[in-house]
């Protein structure tokens, strides 16, 4: 096949399964599989795209829609895996085998946003990838039952999304108004004949906000705590799939697109890099409920990314390390909640003190659970120290001190509250530990591989 | 005769030794690990001979995992690392009861990690290496410390991460001014004085905060005697053998090579700060009741008086200084195990009230007093020919010289005070100090008096293997450092010196 055709035909075979999956739903033993083998029929198609071995078709799929650039396979990669990885994690931990079967309807359809997104030549492709990928996550805030809590986070998660949604497309009418087209081709085309106008600034300005809110980042960041502490198995979805399509579609946009008129659009950025560390820095210290302090430096950890990228943008470049440390914070994230998925199902909720004495008990889950809290702190032997370390290189490359210092600030309060996480499990005793539940096999399994692969990214990494 | 056996080595035995020790059961396991752990320490001695040989390489490479990492010892490193194989053998001998096995780990990890700092020619090396360190260092504090350990391990924690991240950009700015010719520090002089390098005051500022939290020296010395005084099995003997001498062998190392003329500027400002932190740390000594805060206040002190002998930077000083770490941090060492066997039960811990519940034996009396006078430099004791040498050199400068007399005259009355209150008290209890390692303790004793008097009173059998390499470190290091040093002519006057001089 012709790689021209690869995206489209990718993006087919995902809604394909997926609407598979959904009228298959009242039967999850045959449901589950299939979106099990949806996924898999994606990553194997990618990995025969990165060594030019598509199957060959008889008819065209060519579309200018959607961009088949080469470097653009491994961020989809990523977005696959993170979906296939999250939807196991959440089909594990989900109650009633009849609510099942949509979960992998709906992280498929997700996962089909991820790649949207990362594929897009179009704005407005890429505004419907963005949708799609955060359709899911709303989704999942009032399943499998709405509770009020679950209710809570339902609307105030809509109310953000809506508006950050709004900015996004607002944005997009505004460059494409300027531009002439939406496709980003013609787009990159102009800004590089006619340059930019304050139109195209305030289109800057409502796209970085619009994308902001689907990270979970700054002006909009006030939801995602809440969805993480009323709806755990939305912010499993959120933390990795919800948040990978915005970052996957800062690529296209921004670095290829928008390069030209960058002295325009990275003072936005590194305004809400800056902004969304400190905010979860800060915001992760007050927290004593495991969830919501997860959320928060879930929060800090984009924070840290998007200050990587605005600096490497700064001087005309991609960030080397974005897609490890997206993996990483991937990794991370997942395997921190799938150790709250084995400890929650006794239990409501989960307050950090309820993990005192955890070392004693449960030894290697919470060597796991020191791993992953490492890797986010940013130690070595993990992958974590590999990313702060490419993150201070490219602030260093800057010339200028504040930054460095800033970033080190961000980074040592954001340590304070991953440590406390271990100084619980290690340190503390308790008389009323919290119940580890019945056989949890895939968190733990999770957890554990997690862990592990935040380690092996420090000797894998290149 | 290359140097990657012994130095290679010396980083994987530790992992060698975990693995043998873990599958058995707990008794089985400390006596596995503790034959181990002192194989380990004579891999050093081993080093050391190899030294001697006319074609040995004063640098190695190891490959981790795909990285080559260039290992390089000189005479600081040599006695540090022996240090640290001594603390990690003490400290399985000192294995606790509860989650032995973990113990064991972060024992070794400790050994592993300060190791490969302390030989490590690479800064970011180094740097790794550090934070490999703390990980181990803040659970043994947390898991089997006492008192305080929550909030102090965090402290100690958060400090270290924050010196390590500290120095650890100063690297960087340093790296990303010379991404051409930096690539690593292999031991030979890295030439940044002709190169323009704008940051370069800032980059040094860093490190040398970093340095400063890491050794505990004033204004930063809080968490060392907090952290002594958790009583974390095995942790306050790592901190005193291995990580305070680590920290400290980084300012000669790191710090003045890579910064001349910065350095140069600095130069009075760090020896004064250095001075007033000993003298501050003197006092606070004199005003202690606890025990491990009062060694803390010793180490303190010590490491302050180290830091002005490299600051000072002349051959006399820099000997001085590598005499001093060695002997005061093995007193140090031997001091804290032996308060550990004369706490009484009802947790005394004010050394005051020792005497009153405990019947000391002839031999822990004498122990305690050859130790605190070594800690303290009372002249006589082994630890005095080093500090000797330092207030040699510090007479350059006549008020430099006075205030180092004075922090070590505080540090002394400190330490005739506590001994006047263990020693000379008559006892109203019948307890007796008790066995907390596994050896007899007049064992672990003379191990710890033998090298002290190896250390202080025999300095051609410790540093004569290395003298070579010692000659070719001070050549290259004093071909940048000899505008810090004027001739013994000058001394006293103020007038102003080029900072740079070209080699004829």
């Amino acid at each position: 096949m012709d790689p021209v055709g690869a995206p489209l035909f990718l993006i087919l075979i995902l809604l394909g399964f997926a609407v598979l999956s959904f009228v298959l739903s009242r039967h999850p033993r045959l449901a589950t599989p299939t979106s099990v083998a949806g996924f898999a029929a994606a990553e194997l198609f990618l990995i025969a795209w990165s060594k030019g071995r598509l199957p060959s078709l008889p008819f065209s799929l060519e579309t200018e829609l959607l961009s088949s650039e080469s470097g653009r396979v491994e961020i989809a990669s990523l977005v696959v895996l993170m979906g296939a990885t999250s939807f196991l994690l959440v089909h594990a931990i989900s109650d009633g085998k009849r609510h099942r079967g949509s979960l992998g309807a709906l992280f498929l359809l997700g996962t089909t946003g991820g790649l949207m997104s990362a594929f897009a030549n179009h704005l407005a492709v890429l505004a419907a990838g963005l949708e799609l990928a955060a359709a899911g996550g709303l989704a999942l805030t009032v399943f499998p039952d709405p509770g009020a809590s679950r209710a809570e986070a339902f609307w105030k998660s809509f109310c953000f999304h809506a508006l950050g949604g709004a900015c996004f497309l607002f944005g997009c009418a505004l460059l494409g108004a300027h531009s002439g087209s939406l496709s980003l081709s013609a787009i990159r085309e102009s800004m590089g004949q006619v340059g930019a106008s304050p139109l195209c600034t305030l289109s800057f300005l409502l796209i970085w906000v619009g994308l902001a809110q689907r990270m979970g980042a700054l002006p909009l960041a006030f939801a995602p705590p809440d969805v993480a502490e009323g709806a755990h198995r939305s912010a499993m979805y959120h933390d990795t799939l919800g948040r990978l399509a915005p970052l996957a579609a800062i690529g296209p946009l921004f670095l290829d697109t928008l390069m030209p008129v960058k002295s325009l659009w990275i003072p936005c950025l590194w305004a809400i890099g800056a902004g969304t560390l400190l905010w979860g820095c800060l915001g992760a210290l007050a927290q004593d409920n495991l969830k919501r302090l997860m959320s928060y430096l879930t929060q800090a950890q984009i924070g840290w990314l998007l200050l990587g990228v605005a600096a490497a943008a700064s001087r005309g470049e991609a960030f080397s390390a974005f897609v490890p440390s997206v993996l990483l914070f991937g990794a991370v994230n997942l395997g921190l909640r799938a150790g709250i998925a084995a400890l929650q199902q006794e239990a409501r909720d989960t307050d950090v003190f309820q993990l005192s004495g955890l070392a004693e008990s449960h030894p290697l889950l919470s060597l796991w659970w020191t791993l992953l809290c490492l890797a986010g702190a940013g130690f070595p032997p993990t992958g974590g120290f590999h990313v702060q370390m490419s993150v201070l290189r490219e602030l260093a490359h800057r010339g200028s001190t504040i930054p460095l210092l800033f970033a080190v600030a961000g980074s040592l309060t954001a340590s304070a509250s991953y440590l406390k996480i271990v100084s619980y499990l290690y340190g503390r005793h308790s008389h009323d530990p919290l119940p580890l539940a019945r056989a949890a096999l895939l968190p733990n399994a999770c957890t554990a591989v997690c862990a592990w692969l935040t380690v092996a990214l420090l000797f894998l990494w290149k | 005769m290359t140097a990657s056996a012994p130095l290679s080595s010396i980083l994987i035995t530790p992992w060698v030794c975990f693995l043998l020790a873990i599958p058995f059961s707990a008794t089985l396991s400390r006596t596995l690990a503790a034959g181990a752990a002192l194989l380990n320490l004579s891999l050093p001695v081993v080093m050391g001979l190899a030294a001697v040989s006319p074609t040995f390489d004063s640098l190695a490479w190891l490959k981790l995992g795909g990285w080559p990492l260039p290992l390089q010892a000189d005479a600081v490193t040599f006695a540090s690392i022996v240090m640290v194989k001594i603390a990690t053998a003490i400290a399985i001998l000192r294995m606790p009861s509860r989650m032995p096995r973990t113990y064991l780990a972060c024992v070794f990890a400790s050994d592993f990690a300060l190791s490969g700092g302390l030989l490590s020619a690479d800064v970011f090396g180094f740097v790794l290496f550090s934070f490999l360190a703390l990980i181990p260092m803040a659970l043994l504090q947390m898991t089997w410390g006492g008192g305080d350990k929550g909030p102090v391990s965090q402290r100690f924690l958060l400090l270290q991460t924050l010196s390590l991240s500290l120095t650890f950009l100063a690297f960087l700015l340093v790296a990303a001014a010379y991404q051409d010719q930096f690539g690593f520090w292999t031991g030979l002089p890295l030439d940044l004085s002709k190169a323009d390098f704008p940051l370069e005051k800032s980059a040094l500022v860093l490190l040398l905060a970093g340095l400063w939290i890491r050794c505990g020296l004033f204004p930063f010395h809080g968490w060392l005697w907090d952290t002594l005084s958790l009583n974390a099995p095995g942790c306050g003997l790592i901190l005193a053998l291995g990580w305070l001498p680590s920290g400290l062998s980084a300012f000669h190392r790191f710090a003045i090579p890579l910064f001349p003329r910065a350095f140069e500027m600095a130069q009075r400002t760090t020896i004064s700060l250095a001075l007033l932190g000993a003298c501050f740390s003197g006092l606070l000594a004199w005003r202690q009741n606890d025990a491990y805060r009062v060694v803390g206040c010793w180490l303190s002190l010590q490491a302050s008086l180290t830091a002005t002998a490299f600051f000072l930077a002349s051959p006399l000083s820099w000997t001085s200084a590598v005499y001093h770490t060695i002997t005061q941090f093995l007193a140090s060492g031997a001091l804290l195990l032996l308060f550990e066997s004369l706490q009484p039960d009802r947790g005394e811990r004010r050394y005051g009230g020792w005497s009153r519940v405990i019947a000391l034996t002839p031999a822990t009396r004498a122990s305690l007093v050859f130790f605190v006078l070594c800690l303290v430099v009372v002249p006589g004791s082994p630890a005095f020919p080093g500090t000797f040498g330092l207030i040699n050199a510090a007479f350059r400068n006549t008020t430099w010289a006075i205030a180092a007399l004075g922090g070590a005259f505080l540090g002394a009355a400190a330490g005739f005070r506590f001994l006047g209150s263990v020693i000379w008290v008559q006892p109203e209890g019948r307890g007796t100090d008790r066995r907390v390692i596994s050896l007899p303790q007049p064992f672990w004793i003379l191990v710890f008096v033998g090298a002290l008097l190896v250390a202080g009173l025999h300095p051609a059998l410790l540093l004569g293997p290395l003298q070579r390499r010692n000659d070719a470190f001070w050549a290259a290091f004093s071909h940048r450092a000899r505008f810090l040093v004027p001739p013994p002519s000058e001394w006293g006057k103020t007038t102003k010196r080029p900072f740079l001089e070209e080699t004829p």
